[in-house]
């Protein structure tokens, strides 16, 4: 399966992680993005499709130059037959972009402990 | 002195009038008045200090408005008259004294203390005084800065501690009232007064030495001198008037800033809540700053914590395909060497010639090792997949932000929650100070320390003066003797009278400190006296008077027992009252509100029986959980009470006094 040399978020999703920025939550898009995926890979769960067709924001060589993100989502046995591992990623970052705002919109910031208790 | 009666109109919580006939029997002296708390007992002393001076105090010592004197029902039904006046003898004279404050005609209802009116009457012997008059009258006979030692308030006993500091400001104006009442200032008038005297006796003295040839030059020296001591003496006026200029300011600008204590405390309390919300944001801004630092690395750290599991796997089966692809070598170099040895017929090791055993030998390796071998070679693309795949997720590793983030979430957690603490309490206080001009409280709280600053300054200055008149003094004096040694006979009289008043000046100013030192030594020896039949502590040597009249006591072995518990403050407070009134020669009432809540049973037994001999009448204003009728009774004093009254509560704004066994 060829992999995307772009992958991005969905519009809607895409406003909430700029919105985030905005509010400081983070200094920029990569560096909430790829905490979304990461937390989502943490979590083991298979990623649904995307309800509508992502943006492509990110170069998938800018985003994970060293294929790390890749790796670590092929070796956590995400990605099926006949999956781009980085489409993978791709519906990882929604659904972790998602997550994030939720948790942003109820409680007026990230609380990162209650993210990370479980995880230290 | 000795009160009769007091009437009091709409005074406090008292509304409409109330009369209380004060004990007149020498032998029944002492009077009750009981009343719980907030009921008006210190309303009741406030009356008589109102009535006399002028002014009643609240706790902080500060005077109260009469807006706010004025009984709050009366005031809502329009009734803005309030009256207070009091009958009393002092020796043979008869007087009554009446203060009244009524609205101005044109205030409806009264906002300001400016809509009111106050007028005070007194008359003696049933003939009116003037408004001059009655201070004078009413200061002569209990001067109002003493007047503390005979209204007492029990609950401000701190401030007899003034008097033992001998810098204290206050002290200086109590001990000055204190003198006045003990006669010291009759020749501190008369040693001025032959100032007056003195001078002018010099300048007859300069103006005859200026006739006479041999001492013209001297009497030129004097008149020198007396020129510039009139400008000093001038100077050092101007210097005092400024000084007392500057002292009525300090005075206004404290009593306006004391009035708004409170709100300068929440100011000062604001503004440090302001200092300590920046110093916490900065804080939180630094702790954004460095999760955000943490943030670009966090998901490294979040996915090894994930993936270290995995990975151990994947090394663990690299490892072995790793050691199977070493085995497999292994042996396919020792089938190899077994090989050549049966083809060359020599053994590949040793080479010596192959015996037919050892041929048989080699053989049966050989097909051993193929049999290990096997039909299939080891997967050296997966091995090398394997080895690639572990140095990838070798990069996942994080360098403990987790930790740091969950450290910094903590840190931040607590600043917010401490941020929104000040928040609420600056919402508060700003609240609270809302309706203040707080930016004029600083300006006034400004010109009050730039005053101090400047008076001290012109206290300076008048000592640097005081030297130089002293000096000037003593030139003059040199200068008079040189005139009458030299001089002929008009200038000889006239030296003389310089000498004469120097010598009555010189006797009065002795006069004044033995004055002084035997008036202090008499209020020290009366006060110890009483103090001794007070105090339970038997092994005090007694009190130790200052300059200030400030009383110390003295501990068994004579030195001064440094921290004094509010107890032994109260009775060494009831000492000088003791010592002032028998030194005197003047017995005014005592009234008492709240005298012996600090004391403990036997020190209020002794205080009882002790205050019966202070004074001509005792009023005692307490509180029915201070009052000891036991007490009273081993004192000796339930036969002695001539009067008893009751605060009884109408309303909670509202109280009536009723005379027991009405």
């Amino acid at each position: 399966m060829p992999e995307p040399t772009r992958i991005g978020l969905t519009e809607p999703t895409r406003d909430c992680l700029l919105e985030m920025i905005k509010e400081g939550i983070a200094d920029n898009n990569w560096d909430l993005y790829k905490l979304a995926v990461a937390l989502e890979i943490s979590e083991g769960n298979s990623p649904p499709p995307l309800p509508e067709k992502a943006n492509g924001m990110f170069r998938t060589y800018e985003l994970d130059p060293d294929s790390v993100l890749c790796a670590a989502v092929e070796n956590m046995n995400l990605v099926k037959d006949n999956e781009a591992t980085y489409s993978v990623v791709e519906r990882l970052g929604e659904v972790g972009v998602k997550k994030l705002y939720e948790e942003y919109k109820s409680t007026g910031s990230i609380s990162l402990d209650k993210l990370l208790v479980n995880i230290d | 002195m000795k009160f009769q009666t007091i009437n009091l109109l709409n005074f406090m919580p008292y509304r409409g009038t109330h009369s209380v006939q004060f004990p007149q029997d020498p032998t029944r002296n002492v009077m009750l008045m009981t009343g719980d708390n907030m009921r008006g007992k210190t309303s009741f002393l406030n009356a008589i200090r109102w009535c006399l001076y002028g002014e009643a105090l609240d706790r902080s010592r500060h005077k109260i408005d009469n807006l706010k004197l004025i009984n709050t029902e009366a005031a809502k039904l329009g009734e803005y008259e309030m009256s207070v006046s009091i009958s009393f003898s002092e020796g043979e004279d008869q007087l009554e004294m009446l203060r009244l404050v009524k609205r101005q005609d044109e205030a409806q209802i009264p906002l300001v203390e400016q809509h009111l009116v106050e007028t005070t009457d007194l008359t003696l012997n049933g003939n009116p005084q003037t408004a001059d008059e009655i201070s004078n009258i009413i200061n002569r006979i209990m001067p109002s800065e003493i007047s503390r030692f005979f209204l007492f308030d029990g609950e401000l006993l701190q401030e007899y501690e003034s008097l033992v500091v001998e810098q204290a400001r206050q002290a200086d104006q109590i001990k000055e009232r204190i003198e006045q009442a003990l006669g010291v200032p009759a020749l501190i008038n008369a040693r001025d007064e032959l100032k007056v005297i003195q001078e002018d006796a010099t300048k007859a003295q300069e103006r005859d030495a200026r006739k006479d040839k041999q001492t013209k030059s001297k009497a030129s020296q004097l008149a020198e001198l007396l020129a510039s001591q009139e400008l000093l003496e001038k100077e050092r006026a101007g210097i005092n008037e400024q000084q007392t200029e500057m002292e009525k300011d300090i005075g206004t600008l404290q009593n306006e800033l004391s009035q708004t204590e409170a709100v300068q405390r929440r100011q000062h309390d604001i503004d440090l809540i302001k200092t300590n919300q920046k110093n916490k944001e900065t804080a939180l801004d630094t702790i954004e700053v460095d999760i955000k630092d943490q943030l670009k690395t966090l998901w490294l750290a979040v996915l090894e914590t994930r993936i270290k599991d995995k990975v151990k796997a994947i090394k663990q089966e690299r490892d072995r395909i790793q050691h199977e692809y070493q085995q497999f070598a292994s042996l396919q170099e020792q089938q190899s060497n077994l090989t050549k040895s049966l083809e060359s017929e020599e053994c590949a090791y040793c080479k010596q010639p192959l015996k037919q055993q050892e041929r048989q030998a080699i053989e049966s390796r050989i097909a051993d090792i193929q049999s290990k071998l096997g039909n299939e070679s080891p997967n050296y693309e997966a091995l090398q997949k394997l080895t690639n795949t572990v140095d990838l997720l070798n990069n996942i590793k994080g360098q403990g932000e987790i930790s740091r983030v969950l450290n910094l979430s903590k840190q931040k957690q607590g600043l917010r929650v401490e941020l929104v603490q000040l928040d609420t309490r600056l919402a508060q206080l700003e609240e609270e100070v809302k309706g203040f001009d707080t930016s004029e409280i600083s300006r006034k709280r400004k010109r009050l320390d730039q005053t101090l600053v400047v008076l001290e300054q012109s206290r300076n200055k008048a000592r640097e003066l005081n030297e130089k008149l002293g000096k000037n003094k003593e030139q003059q004096g040199a200068i008079s003797k040189v005139i009458k040694q030299a001089s002929g006979a008009s200038s000889r009289r006239s030296s003389t009278k310089v000498d004469i008043v120097n010598m009555l000046a010189q006797i009065f100013e002795r006069g004044i400190d033995d004055l002084r030192d035997s008036v202090r030594d008499q209020v020290e020896q009366t006060a110890s006296s009483a103090f001794m039949q007070m105090t339970t502590e038997q092994t005090y040597q007694g009190l130790e008077i200052n300059k200030n009249y400030g009383l110390q006591i003295k501990d068994q072995h004579g030195d001064i027992v440094k921290l004094r518990s509010a107890g032994a403050e109260q009775i060494v407070a009831l000492s000088l009252i003791d010592g002032l009134n028998k030194t005197s020669g003047r017995l005014a009432p005592i009234i008492m509100d709240t005298p012996l809540g600090r004391l403990d049973p036997k020190h209020r037994e002794n205080v009882l029986k002790y205050l019966l001999t202070m004074a001509e009448q005792v009023v005692f204003i307490v509180h029915e959980g201070e009052l000891d009728r036991e007490a009273i009774s081993r004192a000796g004093i339930a036969n002695r009470i001539g009067g008893e009254y009751q605060i009884q509560r109408i309303s909670a704004t509202e109280s009536t006094l009723v005379r027991a066994g009405a």
